[in-house]
């Protein structure tokens, strides 16, 4: 059973809500946050603790409607409710909302019993379709039996039948004749012999064809069962209408059509709409399931429409704007699934909006995306390493960070350049030197120890090496314990690069990672990598995640982007990164001294990966 | 002679009319800017309307914007849009234009970009978490406190300790102190923090004075600390506050 539903605006009113068993708005939150203002609204699903989500928007009306239901039940019909209720509710309070854009907080009267019944009828569909099995008849497979090729001229009308058998005579002769000479004969010997018998415009080909459909899966009757987006939910209503306001004489009239007339009917819904206009009751009207577009693109208003540049946004006239956008980010060196996943998730944003005059398609997406882009790029944590720091003096504990990456990204230089930074404010460090695995590391690290050493003059920093081939984890809890008696400030273990795919030394990282437990994990990325990056990225914090052993895994808490010199304005890869791991960039490293480490500037990055 | 007079006083006349033509051109041109250019500071003055609500999420933003736009308590989820609405604060005042900017940490760019034409800033706090979340409400406030508008105009801030009406809520007096001591600590940090890819002049400002510990007092714009409810729609003496830096 569906637990709770709820209509919100963007803004963040609640418009409407009603809970069906003991539930708080914390789902629904958490879906806001982790999904919606993440731009990974291109998923469909959402599971929070219990709870599944689904959620649809009006972007027209900037409403969101979201359904939350428990995990455990996969209910089918969510999807149809979501996309029913969706278009009643702008049907029906679309316009008053609209006029009270000015932030107001629209009456919505008679929602309650409109969203019951529409939940009931499709609960209601939902159980009818699905209770019974389905019957031999209605199977592909009862298609290819003898039974179905009997019960054929059976279940149409008998014109079409003859017809058929005519046409079957005909073919027949034509097999016999030379097959390429009755290619072309048919078409001249069928078309007499069919049209009088159907006695109407339609092509003779086209009636054959429309034949065969019905005959092939489902048979009428069972089409209109499935079919949600008429008569049905109109009627319901209708009925319900009924039962509550039979008092009403206004009302009667509606009163009077029964479920089973218009479920049979599918008149009956012009009808609906046609009186539309009496004050106070609301009802559903077979219009108000139907797309919008039909009615938009048709005639002359439309095309007034198009002239003053009053278009609304459709899926398939954003595709090519989108498809355009996402090559535009592949080229900027975005990894491909996330440039994907964005333009996606954007096109979701912007299907029924309606764009104001004298504004392009273009522009609006172009604008939307830079909107994006800001928002994933800008951190959702505090990347203030100083003042973590001075937490852990409080706490008279040295601070610790892992430096963790796959081989050659500049692990090491960026260690020592952040080293270089924390020198200058008057941390004392300690560089842990537990890459014992390549020939050469500590050596390097020792070199840049003594440089920074000459740099600053009374600058503490040390190197704590055990050599190579000993366990890193070891070497780094020494570290750290070393650390705490001597009294430096911070910690920053060098580890060895590693292939994300290389399992072993994952498992070696995972166990670091957990015995050492680390203030920050820092995942060191070269901004030249591109669709790589994803699969690094993933791989690392599933490692950290599934080797840990702990109920509380980690996984990587920020990132450096290095060689960011190197790549002018295709900054791709810090999107990709940010994107995967919802973590930021702390720093980039842009060059070869110990003061090329910087800030990431997102306005920067927007700016590098929106230019043409 | 009489003739001769009559030539010359015309004459005078016309040069004098000449002089004062020109003179009174030229007044009335300086005039006319002096009109115009008082009338775009005046409108620009006017225009200046905007007042921001920040805060953390949960705070309580979106329910006071409804509050003081609509009088209605309403329920709210988190906002991924800004609302906007023109509040009437005083009868027969221009209404004031409210901005209630998301409190997400991604969505907090909005803030910046309403920074240029905000005349005042309410940042409102939810006092039952104020000393959980201290930290995060000391950077935030740290960032409007030391945007370039907040600096250059002196934009007046109010600090709205909202959720007053829970048990668990701290006084303002002590979230005072709290933000005191944590902003303290912040400016050291910002100031050591790394530059920018491209430092298009250096945006660092040092909040308070050096050499001092940091104290609201010791800003150079306004900053006043209220308790406010808006579960009690106890929400007055925003409002109030409001229609006192506006009109």
């Amino acid at each position: 059973m569906l637990d709770f539903f709820t209509i919100t605006t963007r803004g963040g009113l609640v418009l409407w809500s009603k809970a069906y068993s003991a539930s708080s708005t914390s789902p629904i939150n958490h879906l806001i946050q982790e999904v919606l203002i993440e731009e990974r609204s291109s998923t469909q699903i959402y599971y929070k603790d219990n709870y599944a989500l689904k959620w649809t928007f009006v972007n027209d009306l900037d409403l969101i409607f979201i359904a939350v239901y428990p995990k455990t039940l996969g209910l089918t019909y969510i999807d149809t409710l979501l996309k029913v209720v969706s278009t009643q509710f702008s049907d029906l309070y679309g316009a008053k909302i609209l006029r009270k854009s000015n932030g107001g907080i629209p009456q919505l009267k008679d929602w309650d019993l409109q969203f019951e019944a529409l939940l009931q009828t499709v609960e209601d569909q939902d159980a009818s379709v699905t209770k019974q099995p389905r019957k031999f008849e209605e199977t592909v497979g009862y298609a290819n039996t003898l039974a179905f090729a009997k019960s054929k001229p059976g279940s149409k009308s008998p014109l079409l039948d003859e017809d058929e058998f005519r046409r079957n005579v005909e073919l027949l002769k034509k097999k016999t004749a030379s097959p390429r000479m009755g290619g072309r004969k048919g078409k001249g010997a069928k078309s007499p012999v069919t049209s009088p018998v159907i006695g109407s415009d339609d092509s003779p080909k086209k009636k054959v064809k429309e034949g065969r459909k019905w005959d092939g899966k489902i048979s009428a009757k069972d089409a209109k069962s499935l079919d949600y987006s008429n008569s049905d939910i109109s009627e319901v209503v209708k009925t319900d209408r009924l039962v509550d306001q039979s008092g009403m004489g206004q009302h009667s009239k509606d009163g009077t059509y029964s479920v089973a007339d218009l479920e049979a009917s599918d008149d009956a819904e012009d009808s609906y709409s046609s009186d539309d206009s009496d004050g106070g009751y609301t009802k559903i009207s077979g219009r108000s399931l139907q797309a919008k577009k039909p009615v938009a693109s048709n005639g002359l208003l439309s095309f007034f429409k198009n002239m003053t540049g009053q278009k609304e946004m459709t899926e398939e006239s954003l595709e090519p704007i989108m498809r355009k956008m996402k090559e535009h980010l592949i080229n900027k060196n975005v990894a491909a699934d996330i440039a994907q996943h964005l333009c996606d998730s954007i096109a979701k944003g912007l299907v029924g909006q309606t764009l104001g005059s004298f504004k392009s398609v273009q522009a609006h997406v172009k604008q939307n995306m830079e909107l994006a882009l800001k928002r994933i790029l800008t951190p959702k944590t505090s990347v203030d390493l100083l003042r973590d720091i001075a937490q852990a003096q409080a706490e008279k504990r040295p601070y610790t960070i892992v430096f963790i990456g796959v081989n050659g990204v500049g692990k090491s230089t960026n260690l020592s350049k952040t080293a270089f930074w924390l020198l200058q404010n008057n941390m004392k460090v300690l560089i842990a030197a537990c890459d014992t695995f390549r020939s050469g590391a500590v050596e390097q690290l020792r070199v840049h120890v003594r440089n920074l050493k000459a740099l600053e003059q009374n600058a503490v920093v040390d190197l704590y090496e055990k050599g190579y081939g000993k366990d890193s984890a070891t070497i780094a809890k020494e570290a750290i314990s070393s650390a705490k008696t001597t009294g430096h400030d911070v910690v920053l273990i060098d580890t060895a690069g590693r292939m994300q795919d290389n399992d072993p030394l994952m498992r070696a990282l995972a166990k670091l990672v957990t015995v050492n437990n680390p203030d920050k994990i820092i995942f060191v990325g070269e901004a030249l990598v591109g669709n790589e990056a994803v699969d690094q990225l993933t791989k690392f914090n599933a490692a950290l995640k599934d080797f840990s052993g702990m109920a509380n895994p980690r996984h990587i808490d920020g990132m450096i982007l290095t060689k960011f010199d190197t790549i002018d304005d295709k900054v791709g890869a810090a999107l990709s990164m940010t994107y995967t791991t919802g973590q930021p960039i702390l720093f980039v490293g842009t060059g070869q001294t110990y003061t090329d480490l910087k800030n990431m500037k997102v306005s920067h990055v927007v700016a590098s990966l929106l230019r043409e | 002679m009489s003739s001769s007079f009559r030539g010359l006083i015309p004459h005078q006349l016309i040069i004098a009319n000449n002089e004062y033509l020109t003179l009174l051109a030229l007044l009335t041109l300086v005039a006319l800017v002096g009109i115009a250019a008082s009338f775009l500071l005046v409108s620009k003055r006017n225009s200046k309307n905007t007042i921001l609500l920040t805060g953390l999420p949960f705070a309580g933003k979106t329910a006071i914007h409804y509050l003081i736009n609509h009088g209605k308590s309403v329920e709210t989820v988190t906002s991924i849009k800004e609302n906007e609405a023109d509040a009437v604060l005083i009868d027969g005042k221009t209404p004031a234009h409210i901005v209630d900017i998301p409190g997400h940490e991604r969505l907090r760019f909005k803030f910046s970009e309403f920074m240029p034409i905000a005349r005042a800033v309410v940042f409102v706090v939810d006092s039952s978490t104020a000393s959980r979340q201290t930290r995060l409400l000391a950077e935030y406030l740290y960032d409007v406190l030391a945007d370039k508008f907040t600096q250059n105009e002196r934009i007046p801030v109010l600090i709205a300790c909202n959720k007053s009406d829970l048990l668990t809520s701290f006084k303002k007096e002590r979230i005072q102190t709290l933000l005191e001591t944590e902003i303290n600590k912040l400016r050291q940090t910002r100031a050591a923090a790394l530059d920018t890819q491209d430092t298009d002049g250096n945006e660092n400002v040092f909040l308070g004075f050096e050499g001092k510990d940091f104290t609201f007092q010791d800003l150079e714009n306004e900053v006043e600390f209220l308790e406010c409810s808006a579960e009690n729609k106890d929400i007055e003496r925003i409002k109030d506050w409001m229609a006192g830096v506006l009109y």
